[in-house]
């Protein structure tokens, strides 16, 4: 009898290659004397000029973390991008606000926004009924309420970090129309062409989680992008190679991946 | 004309996108319709489907999505009374149950056909993908009552309905980006036929699974109830709001050519 | 709070179960896809008891509100106590006090809220579609042609517009979720070894 089930053998055996390349640069990484180096992501730099937008203004820095929550991995990646954003607002005294749709990530962001205030020049700043605003879970109701609290706050920059549905468009143009610094970083295709349309900055597809992991400034994290990059690599060359058996009539590649 | 271009509030455009849109209601006008390839592709599907079999319909959704699911979803009540399909209704959404019961007072179902031998309300299943995969694994073991609250063991239709492998097609009506989890959780792993019966928003993210098999076909919003209500022979809001669609989308055309012409003349106004 | 029950503990109970998780879909040991399925019932409770913080959280956000006076937060939790206690008298979310209250107010406050999609899609057509250079062309074109193409008025433009959906569209669409489906892959297996710790509120170094 077999360990591994039928039909998903060659998935676990990939699986297995994939897991092994990324734990391995994660210790290559771990080991080497300078951290990785990736080219900048516009997006993110993009979010320290808000801030000191923000600042010059007079005026908040929203983070929109939408209805994602914890149970998905957008969720954990959204946090990723508070927990920067709010450090480096609490760095420059910048006024700080957060959408919140999921209700168990608001004490996770509320802790989160509190220690990096904490830890900043002006802890006093710090007001969590104010900063941490928690909307509503059903999509549309957050849109509403997002709506209004960038209407009342006119936000010198907006950081749109969770998941969202087809409201993307109505989230980017709320913040257009008050004339806000838009940066958008969602993993949804879909709604890649509403915020090209209404944000400043996008953050597209797969630099999303590489963006996370930029932000968090640990070079571990940068090593699993390494090894995501050569995952990768192994990919594309399965994908040539299995375009090419296909086209010339042979399907081994596709019964090998089937077993 | 450049200075009033100029001058021009984008709030007269979005006015008249309203009195576009409603007037077709006051004064109906048909066009012929062309049936897209994906509905049809699907629609085909479903008829080579015996009688009596199990269609699972996950109504994925809530009230603000209704304009463009809904007739989606009532057109398929009516073909699986037509061809005597047997009916199990779900929602991974809140709102879910209460639009199916909309549903089921749109189509009359209750008084033609039986309930609990020819369809039954599985009501809200909370929990996410992860009660997808727990439904999909093993229906009574997840669940010991139906929407109503009548015990499984009831109901005779659920006696040979033990998980997705018993159901012969599952027709998903969302809004949102859910269909991925009855594909990739059920469809993915059972290999149950899979229709998507979608948003708009939502028909980008589905149409690639198509040429590859993994869903039979797809109803792309409310030209895709549309070309279903047609197909199906029912009269709902999809052929209903079709020219409103049409209306709208010639003035987003027209809204791009008047956004150029602004353009060309701020910058023909700049240069001299 | 010491750090290992902070930190250690719920790293480990995340990592054990993550793995257990991915070895009950590979593996044929029956105790691992058991207790694997196990598991994917009680995280199909939990997300369910994460639902019932929602009340709470709005309750102490707006009960301050309300008695200051802000009708939207009275308003809002009217609602929030009204709508189960209308359950509570009714018995059931099909009578007809519960499904009129529903319709009234969510449905229609939803599908409202929505429509306002329709106007944010004008207000980008007229700011975005610029034809700059030749890319913006381009993209105006594909624009144009989908949008004709997609209602019974715009017939001709119709296999054209199927044709840009199903195959431009669908090539861009796997080439991003490729990257997306990687992205996610090892992020996920940074949160099983640890690495990343976000969501046990822990403030990066930046």
């Amino acid at each position: 009898m077999s360990f591994v089930k039928t039909g998903k053998i060659s998935v676990f055996l990939l699986f297995a290659l994939c897991f092994a390349i990324i734990t391995f640069t994660l210790y290559l990484a771990k080991k080497r004397e300078k951290p990785i180096k990736l080219r900048s992501i516009a997006g993110v730099v993009a979010i320290e000029e808000g801030i000191g937008r923000s600042v010059e203004l007079g005026k908040p820095f929203a983070v929109d973390l939408h209805t994602s929550g914890l149970t998905g991995v957008d969720g954990v990646v959204a946090l990723s991008y508070l927990s920067y954003s709010a450090k480096k607002a609490a760095l420059a005294g910048c006024d700080y606000v957060v959408g919140i749709g999921a209700p168990e990530v608001v004490p996770v962001a509320e802790d989160i926004v509190r220690t990096a205030y904490a830890s900043g020049p002006k802890p006093e700043m710090f007001n969590a009924s104010r900063m941490i605003q928690y909307i509503s879970p059903v999509q549309f109701a957050y849109t509403g309420g997002w709506i209004g609290l960038v209407g009342r706050e006119k936000p010198g920059a907006i950081l749109i970090a969770g998941s969202m549905g087809a409201e993307a468009m109505l989230i980017g143009e709320a913040g257009q129309m008050v004339g806000s610094i838009q940066i958008a970083s969602a993993s949804s295709i879909t709604n890649i062409p509403f915020f090209i349309t209404s944000c400043d900055y996008v953050i597209i597809g797969e630099e999303h989680y590489v963006g996370a992991a930029v932000v968090s400034g640990d070079r571990v994290q940068l090593g699993c992008i390494l090894g995501q990059d050569y995952w990768k690599i192994l990919t594309l060359a399965l994908i040539v190679v299995g375009a090419l058996m296909a086209t010339l009539g042979l399907k081994d590649l596709g019964d090998i991946l089937k077993i | 004309m450049a200075e009033v271009l100029l001058k021009l509030d984008r709030r007269y455009l979005q006015l008249a996108l309203a009195i576009i849109i409603a007037l077709p209601f006051f004064f109906p006008v048909e066009f012929p319709i062309q049936v897209s390839p994906e509905t049809k592709q699907g629609f085909d599907f479903i008829q080579k489907l015996p009688e009596g079999s199990v269609i699972l319909i996950a109504y994925d959704a809530s009230a603000a999505g209704m304009a463009e699911v809904h007739p989606q979803f009532n057109a398929m009540i009516e073909y699986c009374i037509k061809r005597h399909f047997k009916i199990i209704t779900v929602s991974t959404w809140a709102e879910g149950p209460m639009l199916i019961e909309w549903g089921f007072r749109d189509t009359k179902i209750f008084s033609r056909l039986k309930y609990g031998q020819d369809f039954v309300n599985l009501g809200y299943l909370s929990g996410g993908s992860a009660a997808i995969m727990a439904f999909a694994k093993d229906v009574h073991a997840l669940l010991k009552m139906d929407h109503y609250g009548n015990k499984m063991e009831t109901l005779p239709m659920m006696d040979k309905i033990n998980n997705a492998k018993d159901i012969a097609l599952i027709y998903d009506v969302a809004v949102g980006g859910g269909f991925t989890d009855w594909l990739w959780y059920v469809q993915g792993v059972y290999k149950t036929p899979m229709y998507a019966a979608v948003s708009a928003w939502a028909a980008p993210t589905a149409l690639p699974y198509l040429p590859s098999g993994q869903i039979v076909g797809l109803n792309n919003g409310l030209k895709g109830a549309a070309d279903f209500e047609k197909l199906v022979g029912v009269r709902g809001f999809g052929l209903g709001g079709i020219t409103s669609l049409s209306s709208a989308h010639l003035w987003a055309v027209l809204v791009m050519v008047i956004g150029n012409l602004i353009y060309f003349a701020g910058k023909r106004k700049g240069g001299k | 709070m010491s750090v290992t029950m902070k930190k250690y503990i719920p790293l480990g109970i995340l990592s054990f179960l993550g793995f257990h998780m991915i070895a009950g879909y590979f593996l044929t040991v029956p105790i691992v896809v058991d207790t694997a399925r196990e598991v994917q019932n009680f995280s199909a409770i939990i997300s369910t008891v994460a639902l019932g913080f929602g009340p709470f959280a709005i309750l102490r956000q707006h009960i301050p509100r309300g008695r200051k006076g802000n009708i939207f937060s009275i308003v809002l939790l009217a609602g929030l106590i009204g709508m189960p206690v209308l359950y509570l008298i009714t018995g059931s979310t099909v009578s007809l006090p519960y499904d009129w209250t529903y319709r009234s107010t969510v449905a229609a406050l939803d599908t409202a809220i929505y429509s306002l999609v329709a106007y944010s899609i004008i207000a980008g057509c007229f700011r975005a579609f610029r034809v700059r250079n030749i890319d913006s062309l381009l993209v105006m074109g594909a624009a144009v042609v989908l949008l004709l193409g997609k209602v019974p008025i715009g017939g001709a433009f119709g296999p054209l517009s199927d044709w840009l959906m199903a195959t431009p569209n669908t090539a861009g669409y796997r080439g991003v979720q490729l990257g997306v489906g990687l992205g996610l892959f090892a992020y996920s297996l940074r949160i099983l070894l640890g690495v990343e710790r976000t969501w046990l509120a822990e403030v990066g170094e930046s």
